[in-house]
């Protein structure tokens, strides 16, 4: 049944939206993840510690960043984008939540749907810093969590060898079809119905010459360019906040792994000096003077992290800030339009 | 001269802050890096703060000299001594070691030096950076008091009326209290440093004497970085 709706949409389709019936690349769509929570201990400490709201929010962005470079590398999708406001006409739209992140462990949730509201992958990745630097793969895929997003993409690849050129086929019209429904949402919701679940079922598909059709295309065209300059300003971002990112990481798994060892010496010697006397005393202040520049050293990975980055954070925020302004803008014209369109249309039949 | 010792008061915070420190204890190592802190129990502040902000200096004529009260010191140890031997049937015998007691007294001594003193203070936090030591921080975010533990003690800062108070009660019985009080017109401030061992009955209290002073002030703007360390840029000069 599908694959006959899936042939049918091929043959009906205006010819661009159908280019890639042989070899079909989805086009991926990532939101910024939903960043980590920042730990109890140090959220109630009013001068912050390493880990900041800021750092947190950078590097959701990174890491939802760091994905799309894997994915475009992988070659084996379409345009991977990352924008940041959810793509209602992506082929496959893949959302992330940080649930742990301290430069030692990092584990995320992520859940990839396709336009047809199928749900690919919805589960946890987990993995551990493993420093390494190869001198013949592409320095921008380098990351000490590299492991962790390969198990990512071969989860992901596992999804896409299941299923046949038609169904990937009928991925990339559901999302014209989406697309329609979000701009023109009174003539496309006649093509499909909503379940429950979030996933569509199709009802009837629209005409080859179809006018509306065509139209829709050529807007998400245009809106492809303005996705495009602020992809240049995410590349920057990424540039920008890499070298510091991984340092901040590298320093905070050092700091870590220093206090550890601190404590374990300490706890195993504190009682050989005898109670009262200068050196156990001396002692106890050392302790605790270590321990409180330690804190210190932290604030300062936080502020030395915010500082840095801080210049690239406004320059991607004051970006989208406009893109989204302009782009919202833009569908509510065209949305205006083209219902004025639509109405014309119906009047003219 | 102004005078900084209430003794009634600065019991009351001493004894609430022995009473948080207890709570504290338990809490030592839980985090990652085994660092706790919150100001969020503590009741608002009722009334703004004074501004201890400036560079400070310390007036050794005034300070207390080392010696000369640790003569005092000891003497009163002496009295309290001849005290408890006159009742001896009725408590315990205090702890008397000439050991605790010179090393009591040398470490107050290295502790109470602190020639200079930075005070930068907000309506958030306090933090006064002492030469040779760690600073004092105090994140109070608009609280009468707020605490901090590590894996090696705990802490807790506030406002006792209009002095800032640091009590912090480390590893081995050793307690330190550092309340610091400014003169009515802002231009003198008192440290009066109280230090206490579990093995030692009395504490050694030191009292110093600071006065602000205008350091040179410099050519360069200085940046904290992670790749490239810090930043300096001329004064004034926005390029990096």
């Amino acid at each position: 049944m599908k694959l006959w709706r899936a042939l049918l949409l091929v043959l009906l389709c205006p010819l661009h939206v159908l280019g890639q019936s042989s070899d079909v690349y989805l086009d991926i769509t990532l939101t910024p993840f939903t960043p980590a929570p920042i730990p109890a201990a140090v959220d109630a400490q009013a001068t912050g510690r390493a880990i900041t709201p800021e750092i947190r929010n950078a590097e959701a962005r990174y890491l939802a960043l760091y994905l799309r470079y894997r994915l475009e590398a992988s070659e084996r999708y379409g345009a991977v984008r990352v924008m940041a406001e959810p793509d209602p006409g992506a082929d496959l739209r893949i959302e992330g939540t940080v649930l742990e992140s301290d430069g030692s462990v990092l584990a995320l949730h992520l859940r990839v749907r396709d336009s047809g509201g199928v749900v690919w992958l919805d589960q946890d990745f987990r993995g551990t810093a493993n420093p390494s630097t190869s001198l013949n793969a592409d320095a921008l895929l380098d990351d000490d969590f590299a492991g962790l997003f390969s198990e990512i993409l071969r989860a992901l690849e596992a999804q896409l060898a299941a299923r046949t050129p038609a169904e990937l086929d009928a991925i990339k019209q559901q999302a014209t079809l989406r697309y329609g429904e979000y701009l023109v949402p009174d003539y496309f919701a006649s093509f499909f119905s909503h379940n429950p679940d979030g996933s569509l079922t199709l009802l009837r598909l629209p005409a080859a010459d179809d006018p509306l059709l065509t139209r829709i295309n050529a807007i998400r065209e245009r809106e492809y360019l303005f996705i495009d300059v602020v992809d240049e300003q995410y590349r920057r971002f990424f540039d920008d906040l890499r070298p510091v990112y991984s340092m901040w990481r590298r320093l905070l798994r050092e700091q870590a792994a220093n206090t550890q060892r601190v404590i374990a010496r300490e706890s195993e010697s504190s009682s050989q000096l005898r109670r009262g006397s200068y050196f156990a005393l001396q002692e106890a202040y050392d302790n605790y003077r270590w321990a409180k520049l330690q804190e210190l050293y932290l604030d300062e990975l936080g502020m030395g992290f915010a500082n840095e980055t801080e210049p690239t954070q406004i320059e991607l925020n004051d970006s989208l800030f406009r893109l989204t302004g302009t782009m919202a803008q833009q569908h509510r014209e065209w949305r205006s339009i083209l219902g004025e369109l639509l109405a014309l249309e119906l009047q003219g039949n | 001269m102004f005078l900084l010792r209430s003794p009634a008061t600065l019991t009351a915070f001493l004894l609430c802050g022995l009473m948080s420190l207890c709570g504290c204890a338990s809490d030592r190592g839980n985090s990652a890096v085994g660092n706790t802190s919150s100001a969020a129990a503590a009741p608002p502040l009722q009334v703004k703060p004074r501004n201890f902000s400036g560079h400070w200096e310390k007036n050794f004529q005034l300070s207390d000299d080392f010696n000369t009260r640790l003569r005092l010191y000891i003497a009163d140890l002496e009295r309290a001594f001849a005290r408890q031997s006159r009742g001896l049937e009725g408590g315990a015998p205090a702890n008397f070691s000439n050991e605790a007691i010179n090393g009591l007294a040398r470490f107050t001594e290295e502790l109470t030096r602190m020639p200079l003193l930075e005070i930068m203070q907000d309506e958030q936090l306090v933090t006064i950076e002492r030469e040779g030591d760690f600073p004092l921080r105090c994140a109070y975010a608009g609280r009468q008091f707020a605490r901090t533990s590590n894996s090696f003690g705990s802490d807790i800062c506030g406002w006792e009326r209009e002095s800032l108070v640091f009590q912090m009660a480390l590893g081995g019985g050793l307690t330190i209290t550092h309340q610091f009080t400014l003169s009515p017109d802002a231009n003198m401030l008192n440290v009066t440093t109280r230090v206490s061992s579990s093995s030692v009955a009395v504490p050694l209290v030191i009292s110093n004497y600071y006065r602000r002073y205008d350091p040179p002030e410099a050519d360069y703007d200085c940046q904290l970085t992670l790749t490239r360390r810090t930043v300096c840029s001329q004064r004034g000069n926005t390029q990096r």
